[in-house]
């Protein structure tokens, strides 16, 4: 399987920056989307099949937290697969993000930690990672 | 009190700019770079455990190098683009540094990254303020960190 990517950021340089990432991981992706602010993000699980979300915490109008706490709230959402991408440091904060059942990755971050805490969160094997990601895909250049 | 008696600014900084931004500090500044001006800048403001504000400065070339970096493009990169990655190196390093400073205790706000012009850097540093240089091939950039009285 593939997975259907959205990449919620304020910052267009950082949502390239973490799609070629995700792309080097070796993580299988499909369709990626893009939002730059939770309210956007909503709109494109509205709109389309997303089976991974990686997403930042500080952006304006709705932040990230707000974002995971609607999309744990919505039955449609609910088990749609959450990395939080940022820079945040409060151990207090990392905790609650996991305890709404997403994964954590500290900016700046390596195409492996992402590619484990994806591992650790889908349940998806190496194994399989390496077999699908071995058909190629464009834009992997970084 | 100064922030450096709680940790070392410089290492964090240089991670940052080498983790984020792939560009590597020289061993030390030459005269050529401690000569080159800030052309580049941008603030990030926080509050918490710690309030402050974080500001970092690039000469002319470092800002197009972290976004041609950041986005693993070749040539010109858009001036948006630009401004876009030092707002995001901003935020990068200000999270960092205030994670560094504290050990991940307490929760910390940023605001936005704000730009700044030539026309808003001081050479001057306020008494709870520290910062440190970097040098590149590109030319240099200065990190500086102002804590409030709490």
């Amino acid at each position: 399987m593939a997975f259907n990517v959205l990449v919620v950021d304020d910052s267009a340089v950082m949502r390239t920056m973490v799609i070629k990432t995700l792309r080097l991981s070796g993580v299988p992706v499909g369709e990626v989307y893009q939002a730059a602010n939770g309210e956007e993000g909503l709109a494109q699980l509205r709109d389309h099949w997303v089976d991974l979300l990686l997403l930042d915490l500080n952006m304006p109008q709705m932040n990230g937290e707000e974002l995971l706490a609607e999309i744990r709230a919505h039955p449609d959402t609910a088990s749609v697969a959450v990395v939080v991408v940022s820079t945040e440091g409060s151990e207090a904060r990392i905790q609650h993000i996991k305890d709404l059942g997403a994964q954590f990755v500290h900016k700046p971050f390596r195409p492996e930690e992402l590619r484990a805490v994806i591992r650790d969160l889908t349940g998806v094997s190496d194994d399989t990672f390496d077999t699908v990601s071995a058909v190629p895909h464009g834009g992997s250049d970084f | 009190m100064t922030p450096s008696t709680q940790f070392q600014l410089y290492p964090t900084v240089a991670a940052t700019f080498e983790e984020l931004a792939m560009l590597f500090p020289s061993d030390e500044l030459t005269e050529e770079q401690q000569a080159l001006p800030f052309t580049t800048g941008v603030s990030v403001r926080f509050y918490g455990p710690r309030s402050g504000r974080l500001e970092v400065r690039t000469s002319a070339g470092v800002a197009p190098a972290i976004t041609e970096n950041m986005l693993g493009a070749d040539g010109a990169v858009d001036p948006q683009l630009q401004r876009d990655a030092m707002g995001e190196l901003g935020n990068v390093l200000c999270g960092n540094i205030v994670s560094a400073m504290t050990n991940g205790i307490g929760v910390f706000h940023l605001h936005p990254p704000r730009q700044m012009d030539q026309t808003q850097f001081t050479e001057l540093l306020e008494p709870n303020e520290e910062c440190v240089d970097i040098g590149f091939d590109e030319g240099r950039a200065q990190v500086r960190l102002f804590l409030s009285s709490r």
